[in-house]
């Protein structure tokens, strides 16, 4: 117990009195405000340092914690927050990434309390999700790496990936600001390579909508950076195994073969490079369908005389190497289909 | 705010150079003000190199202090990302070393630098932040103050939610700063090391900007390292320190790269001078072996060897030593716009394919 100093506040009464704080920033006036900012702000620092403890004093007992989320919960605070996020100030906001982070992550043996909390509250979840939206930049960031967290979790990952707003993610990878577009590009990738089973379900059960509608616009971006992570992501899309069924129909379809090829001899060397990457499972599918074998026999001279030009310089990549020899080799054995 | 066109953007000069990119001085055109635009060619860089790219400005936007450096606003276009930030019209203290203190900065003038990198400093420790890279060429200048930059290598003790109390990585992108790096970051030993180890780097980054030369720059890393784990550290070199005989000069001239008749000119300067013992003590505190021995951030703010600062200032010694701003609206190097039209040229020959699909 320290002599001096303010005697520690229950979390009840914390909890309590950071609603009220918040209630009041998002109603007062301009004195108010800048009042309830300051008390909002200390009990932010107040909470966060009972969930982590500070550097010289010991980690938190776990009544306290388990004290703690429970009036979080049962205060609705933790929504509260985050659609206050734009209202709360630089400092305050990353207190408010820490706390979630640390609740969500509790666990009681195998069950994890908060991330069933929030599977009942899921409104929790679109908010963040709108974190990424224009109007807000102040906050993306922070939404964002409370997203990435809570995609940890496969029931919280199968809401989002499966509500209408993720398709909104679509839009927020393109957007003008550079880190804002990061970040929620590798909230998207998670989201889409995290939970194997659920992602290939999701993908195959949305394959039009996904890759028709919404993917080739990405692959097709101005932006030289959502282009490039795009197209790797597809590659490790379609190169995972248990995306099989959905790699089966994307390597059957003639236009994104001719997508491939016209990215294959872009000007930027590492989108060929990825291109190359997608390319390959198109011209090792043991089961090319007409119209694949068709235009790659149209072009077959053509490619072999690419492909032994293809960078190269990279003598060093030795699998790169074999698969481009391999690809070299299919290509120049390639035969029209024998019509029966 | 600053926008995304990078027509807006007046390219005035070029800057710096480094291997992934061009820092430019520029002006954003729609409100008038200098700002640098650091230009990356990302096309020419792996995926590696993107990624610390990526983490270095990730890291600016959680910080918001004055002596931490932050950028306006980031955008690609073309192949290329620009980030545009506050124009820190000297450049990094490495720039200074190079272009006007070749010897090393005047003592006062490190006061002043280091005051305002433990200010930065002290804001990331208490927020559970190392910075792992602190060097001459990670602090930038200006006419009021000094910044600490280079984040890609920061890191903190907090990640998903929960806290650890050291930390055992090697930074990742380290290879270039191993001879700033503390021992028990260097040892990769299962104790580990926390926040102290940028303290250490501070003492070395004291003895570079005093000296003017990069400690342990005339030796192979293995020796810098048993050095380092022997407790032997770099020290200021001035009328107690440096020795008077030949060797020096070789060692000198090694580290420098010159010829032995500037590293004995240099070696007369270093024996003619005396820094004062606060800033010795100062420096050797940071380089303590023991990381318990070293003093936190907040305490070496409290070190008399801050007491000089007291009635001077950056803009001061700046005056005082005749660093020059120049007038901005009269630089042009003409030459830029040249260099881009090439490099658009050397873009544009690849199409010459094309593919037949029906």
């Amino acid at each position: 117990m320290p002599l001096f100093g303010k005697s520690q506040k229950t979390p009840a009464e914390l909890v309590k009195s950071l609603k009220e704080a918040i209630n009041a920033l998002e109603t007062g006036g301009d004195r108010k405000a800048e009042k309830a900012q300051e008390d909002v702000s200390k009990n932010l620092v107040s909470i966060k340092n009972m969930l982590y403890g500070s550097t010289d004093s010991e980690p938190p007992a776990d009544y306290v914690v388990a004290q703690l989320s429970q009036e979080l919960y049962n205060s609705n605070l933790l929504l509260l927050l985050i659609q206050n996020l734009q209202r709360i100030d630089f400092e305050g906001k990353k207190h408010v990434a820490l706390i979630f982070n640390n609740v969500l992550r509790r666990q009681i043996g195998t069950r994890s309390p908060t991330v069933e909390y929030i599977c009942t509250k899921p409104e929790i979840l679109f908010t963040l999700m709108a974190g990424y939206e224009d109007a807000h930049p102040e906050i993306a960031l922070n939404s964002g790496t409370m997203l990435r967290e809570c995609a940890r979790y496969e029931a919280l990952a199968k809401i989002m990936i499966h509500s209408e707003e993720f398709f909104k993610f679509f839009r927020y990878v393109e957007v003008s600001t550079f880190d804002i577009a990061s970040d929620a590009f590798s909230t998207f990738k998670e989201l889409l390579t995290r939970h194997k089973l659920l992602c290939a379900e999701f993908l195959e059960a949305n394959y039009d909508k996904f890759f028709t509608q919404h993917y080739q616009h990405l692959l097709n971006s101005e932006n030289y950076v959502t282009r490039r992570q795009s197209l790797k992501l597809l590659g490790e899309l379609l190169l995972d195994r248990h995306n099989f069924t959905v790699m089966t129909r994307y390597i059957s379809e003639p236009e994104n073969l001719k997508l491939m090829m016209n990215m294959l001899k872009e000007k930027s060397r590492n989108i060929q490079f990825e291109a190359f990457h997608v390319f390959k499972v198109f011209v090792a599918n043991p089961n090319k369908p007409k119209p694949i074998l068709d235009i790659l026999l149209r072009n077959q001279s053509k490619l072999v005389d690419f492909l032994t030009n293809f960078h190269t310089d990279r003598s060093e990549d030795e699998q790169f190497n074999d698969e481009k020899a391999y690809l070299i080799k299919q290509i120049k054995e390639l035969k029209p289909l024998q019509e029966a | 705010m600053f926008g995304w066109n990078i027509k807006d953007y007046d390219i005035k000069l070029e800057l710096s150079r480094c291997s992934n990119g061009v820092v430019y001085m520029a002006k954003y055109l729609p409100n008038q003000q200098y700002v640098t635009v650091k230009k990356y060619h990302l096309d020419r860089n792996d995926k590696q190199v993107t990624e610390s790219i990526q983490d270095d400005i990730m890291a600016m936007r959680l910080f918001s202090h004055p002596n931490l450096h932050k950028f306006h606003t980031a955008f690609v276009n073309d192949s290329d990302l620009y980030v545009v930030s506050p124009l820190m019209c000297f450049g990094s203290c490495r720039d200074t070393i190079r272009n006007i203190f070749t010897t090393g900065f005047p003592e006062i003038f490190i006061a002043l630098i280091m005051r305002d990198v433990l200010s930065g400093l002290e804001y990331l420790h208490r927020r559970g932040y190392v910075h792992r890279s602190i060097r001459a060429s990670h602090i930038l200048l200006n006419q009021t103050k000094a910044v600490l930059t280079g984040f890609r290598d920061c890191t903190s003790f907090i990640s998903h939610g929960g806290r650890v109390t050291v930390l055992h990585q090697l930074p990742p992108n380290s290879i270039r700063s191993l001879n700033w790096l503390a021992p028990e970051v260097l040892e990769q030993n299962l104790i580990g090391y926390t926040e102290k180890s940028d303290i250490y780097s501070i003492g070395i980054t004291c003895c570079e900007l005093a000296n003017g030369v990069e400690p342990f720059a005339d030796s192979p890393p293995t020796f810098m390292f048993t050095e380092k784990i022997r407790g032997n550290v770099p020290t200021l070199l001035d009328r107690s320190t440096c020795p008077g005989v030949d060797e020096m000069i070789e060692i000198i001239a090694t580290a420098n790269k010159t010829d032995t008749t500037v590293a004995a000119e240099t070696q007369q300067i270093y024996l003619q001078r005396m820094f004062s013992d606060e800033f010795h003590q100062f420096t050797e505190i940071c380089m303590e072996k023991k990381p318990a021995n070293r003093w936190p951030a907040l305490k070496l703010l409290s070190h008399s060897f801050f007491k000089q600062c007291r009635h001077s200032s950056i803009l001061d010694v700046t005056q005082r030593f005749g660093m020059q701003v120049s007038d901005y609206e009269e630089l042009r190097d003409e030459s830029l716009q040249l260099n881009k039209e090439l490099n658009d040229l050397n873009l544009n020959d690849n199409n010459t394919w094309d593919w037949e699909f029906d």
